[in-house]
């Protein structure tokens, strides 16, 4: 997907709960990273392989195991550095709480708490390709919680960091087709 | 020699076609915003990775229009036939469809998130989780129509037909429908939470078989 000029970019159909995962890579460096790693299949391989990307980091949204059953089979083929909220995967070498930056080659990612889903929820919000919003939000919808109180903050978390984003911005959820935050702002019947 | 029809990473925007063929292109990383197409004929249309934003058509055809990672944002399109479109993976967000057909597409995973579509018909496509979120429907005709986990929240449906349409697992939350029909359609797990309907009428379809009609307001049984 031709979002920005220097971008290699792909969705994948991941793991048992078929979530989707996301590869973005820089087209020169070719330096890479992977949101939610639901799974490893042959797709993933041999586009790793064609586009000659070399994976460097693996974000998770939150530590669900829909959302990180491939982490084994990544961690034994590329040597990626884990970035995740507090105490969501156990693998994460970089704790994230929302606010920090985060380069890849060229790059910014801005780690967003989408608290709710599970207590360390991460949005990770890049300027030039959109933000991925796990399960905190879905088109149309939202993803489920444990308590009324959970789902209050995750709703209130996605208001205040994820619809104050641009409404062109691209939006890459965990399931589901892709939207926007205008589409979401103005259509979510949860956020009404 | 050359492929012409063979375009990677190449910037084509701001094409202009008109009253032209054009077959089997083969787009990859590419750029194609901007075109404006008037009563011409598109064929075996490959988009991979491609942007395609901002087009303008009037009077064309489409025939196996491909889309797979694509960005197609903020187009008009009026009078125009889609036939055996296939998208996967890709945006077609704030466009708008005038007097179009949709003949037997197929789409995943894909988003027409606040598009209006006006006296158009959708027939014979296979959708499976396609969003459809905040889009205006005036006039227009779904037959035929088969859909999986297709996505309408907050929708609003005007003069529309669904005839013959299978809408399992359809997602039609706080949606609206005014003087709407249903016509031998199912509705296995369809959701209407909070959807509002006036002066719509369901002929050979039970609403019954949605999942969640809970908050639906102005049933007529």
């Amino acid at each position: 997907m031709v979002i920005a000029d220097n971008l290699i970019f792909r969705r994948f159909t991941l793991g048992f709960a078929r979530i989707n995962g996301y590869l973005l890579a820089e087209r020169e460096s070719r330096q890479g990273v992977f949101i939610d790693p639901g799974g490893y299949n042959d797709l993933v391989a041999s586009f790793i392989e064609e586009h000659q990307i070399e994976l460097r980091h693996i974000f998770f949204t939150h530590g669900h195991i829909d959302h990180m059953a491939g982490l084994e089979e990544f961690r034994r083929r590329y040597a990626v550095r884990c970035c995740a909220g507090k105490e969501e995967v156990r693998a994460a070498s970089r704790i994230l709480h929302g606010g920090e930056r985060i380069e890849l080659a060229g790059f910014n990612f801005t780690a967003l708490s989408t608290a709710g889903h599970t207590p360390g929820g991460i949005s990770y919000y890049c300027r030039k390709v959109g933000v991925f919003t796990g399960d905190a939000l879905f088109s149309g919808s939202v993803g489920g919680t444990g308590s009324a109180l959970e789902g209050q903050l995750q709703l209130e978390q996605v208001r205040r960091n994820i619809f104050s984003l641009p409404d062109e911005t691209l939006v890459f959820p965990g399931h589901g087709p892709l939207t926007t935050v205008a589409a979401e702002r103005y259509g979510n019947p949860f956020f009404s | 020699m050359p492929d012409d029809n063979a375009w990677e990473n190449r910037d084509v925007s701001g094409r202009l076609v008109m009253e032209e063929s054009l077959d089997d292109i083969r787009a990859a990383g590419s750029d194609l915003s901007g075109w404006r197409i008037w009563r011409s004929t598109i064929k075996t249309f490959n988009l991979n990775d491609c942007r395609f934003n901002n087009c303008w058509a009037h009077e064309s055809q489409w025939r196996e229009l491909t889309f797979d990672h694509c960005l197609c944002r903020y187009g008009f399109y009026s009078q125009c036939t889609f036939n055996k479109m296939s998208a996967e993976s890709s945006f077609f967000n704030d466009s708008h469809f005038v007097d179009c057909r949709f003949e037997g597409s197929v789409g995943e995973l894909n988003s027409f998130g606040l598009c209006g579509f006006e006296n158009c018909r959708w027939s014979g496509s296979r959708l499976s989780e396609v969003s459809f979120i905040g889009t205006r429907w005036r006039g227009c005709l779904l037959e035929g129509e088969s859909y999986s986990f297709v996505r309408f929240p907050s929708a609003v449906f005007v003069q529309a037909r669904f005839v013959d349409c299978n809408l399992r697992k359809a997602i039609f939350r706080r949606a609206v429908f005014v003087a709407c029909r249903f016509e031998n359609c199912r509705l296995k797990e369809a959701v209407f939470h909070n959807a509002r309907f006036v002066d719509t009428v369901f002929e050979g379809t039970d609403i019954h078989e949605a999942a969640n009609l809970e908050g639906a307001e102005g049933l007529q049984w």
